[in-house]
């Protein structure tokens, strides 16, 4: 048995031994986190543990006792969603929106991580998530806005 | 899912986790290439996360490495200590997706010992010492390691070395490297070591008033025996690769 936090719920897994975060999450609804490979290659089973970003098709559950792992299910609650969630619709920067759980996931580990994240900074954290029909010229311009407008209140 | 695995073992130690090995019994720390293959002929993971340290230790007198620190740390640590420091652009060539550098260990990089990792270029060419346990603790050289025994540190002395540089070829910034090239000058002499789409990584040196043109065409022919030709080139353009690089590195060092 394994307990960790997910989105700030304790939560027990008693699963099999070879079983992945990924197989854990999409089991349990959380389906924000995408399938893309099983090597970690793509990007949208991005996840956040303990702050940091993580591919959950590369993690095995075992490994995840007494850790915080956060979706982006926990970003938003109905209507009232996160201020980087809405950076990404004024920008325009989604499409399919297969990728983006994992972009936003990305930014704002970043945006916890730094105080002043450079444009690089974002560049950096977005090259492991694949996108093929947006382009990154529009998510780097949300983060950018977004990350602006944190550090300027 | 790994559907082979059916048993996590957590030993007390590290000599218990080397004497637990076989081929259906395997280490694992960080895991990315591990899981990211999901090899059906292993059944039991030897889980050494507990068992082996996480940190990096940098100062002028040396550069430590745990075993268990990942990519992501070591970046982390030295990037405001010394930006210039070459590894830090192999690890990001080497691993692009911050995702995987934050799992992605030192000693899992060194066990799989990928030649076309800019990361393992690097530590050959600076001759890397490996701290491994087997059934006593010992030190090795990375070039002279043959995979056995568990690595507990990574450990590399820039106060040794007058100049570090490190090259490399692909067919786009963000792809594999064809070629990689790792050098160093130190006293008297330069040490080269190439990886690439290659079968090993192999280590030149000579005296730096001996280093030429024609001593690179002649490592160049040498090193591209351990190449193959494919799509992305033919032998001779690799040849050409390997010389160019080694040039570029002897002058900048």
């Amino acid at each position: 048995m394994i307990q960790f936090q997910l989105n700030g719920t304790l939560t027990e897994a008693q699963v099999r031994s070879g079983t992945t975060l990924f197989d854990f999450l999409r089991e349990k609804g959380f389906f924000s986190v995408k399938y893309g490979s099983d090597k970690g290659e793509t990007g949208a089973d991005t996840v956040l543990v303990d702050g940091k970003i993580m591919n959950a098709s590369l993690i095995l559950i075992h490994t995840l006792e007494g850790k915080y792992i956060e979706t982006v299910e926990s970003f938003s609650h109905g209507q009232d969603i996160h201020p980087l969630q809405d950076a990404f619709i004024e920008e325009g920067a989604i499409q399919c929106g297969y990728c983006t759980p994992g972009m936003v996931l990305a930014i704002e580990s970043l945006a916890r991580e730094k105080e002043n994240p450079t444009e690089s900074d974002v560049k950096d954290v977005l090259a492991g998530v694949y996108c093929r029909c947006t382009g990154y010229v529009k998510p780097v311009i949300a983060a950018t806005n977004y990350l602006t407008t944190k550090n300027a209140k | 899912m790994w559907y082979s695995i059916n048993k996590i073992i957590k030993p007390d130690s590290l000599k218990e986790a080397y004497s637990l090995q076989n081929k259906t019994r395997v280490l694992f720390s960080g895991g990315s290439y591990l899981v990211a293959e999901k090899n059906p002929s292993i059944q039991s993971l030897i889980d050494i996360n507990d068992l082996v340290g996480h940190g990096v230790t940098a100062s002028m007198e040396g550069i430590h490495i745990d075993a268990g620190a990942t990519l992501q740390t070591f970046l982390d640590t030295v990037e405001s200590i010394n930006s210039e420091c070459r590894l830090l652009k192999g690890i990001k060539y080497s691993c692009p997706s911050k995702q995987i550098r934050n799992q992605r260990t030192f000693g899992g990089e060194i066990g799989k010992g990928r030649p076309n990792s800019e990361i393992m270029v690097f530590l050959h060419a600076v001759n890397a010492e490996l701290t491994v346990i087997m059934e006593t603790e010992k030190t090795v050289s990375i070039r002279d390691w043959n995979g056995d025994g568990i690595i507990t540190k990574i450990s590399y002395f820039p106060n040794q070395i007058d100049g570090i540089e490190l090259e490399r070829f692909s067919v786009l910034d963000s792809a594999p490297a064809l070629v990689i090239v790792g050098a160093i000058k130190s006293g008297d002499h330069f040490e080269f070591s190439i990886g690439g789409s290659s079968g090993t990584i192999q280590t030149f040196s000579c005296r730096i008033e001996e280093w030429s043109e024609n001593k690179n065409l002649a490592w160049a022919k040498e090193a591209v025996n351990a190449f193959v030709a494919n799509h992305f080139g033919s032998l001779e353009y690799k040849e050409k690769l390997i010389a160019t690089a080694l040039q570029r590195v002897g002058e900048t060092l």
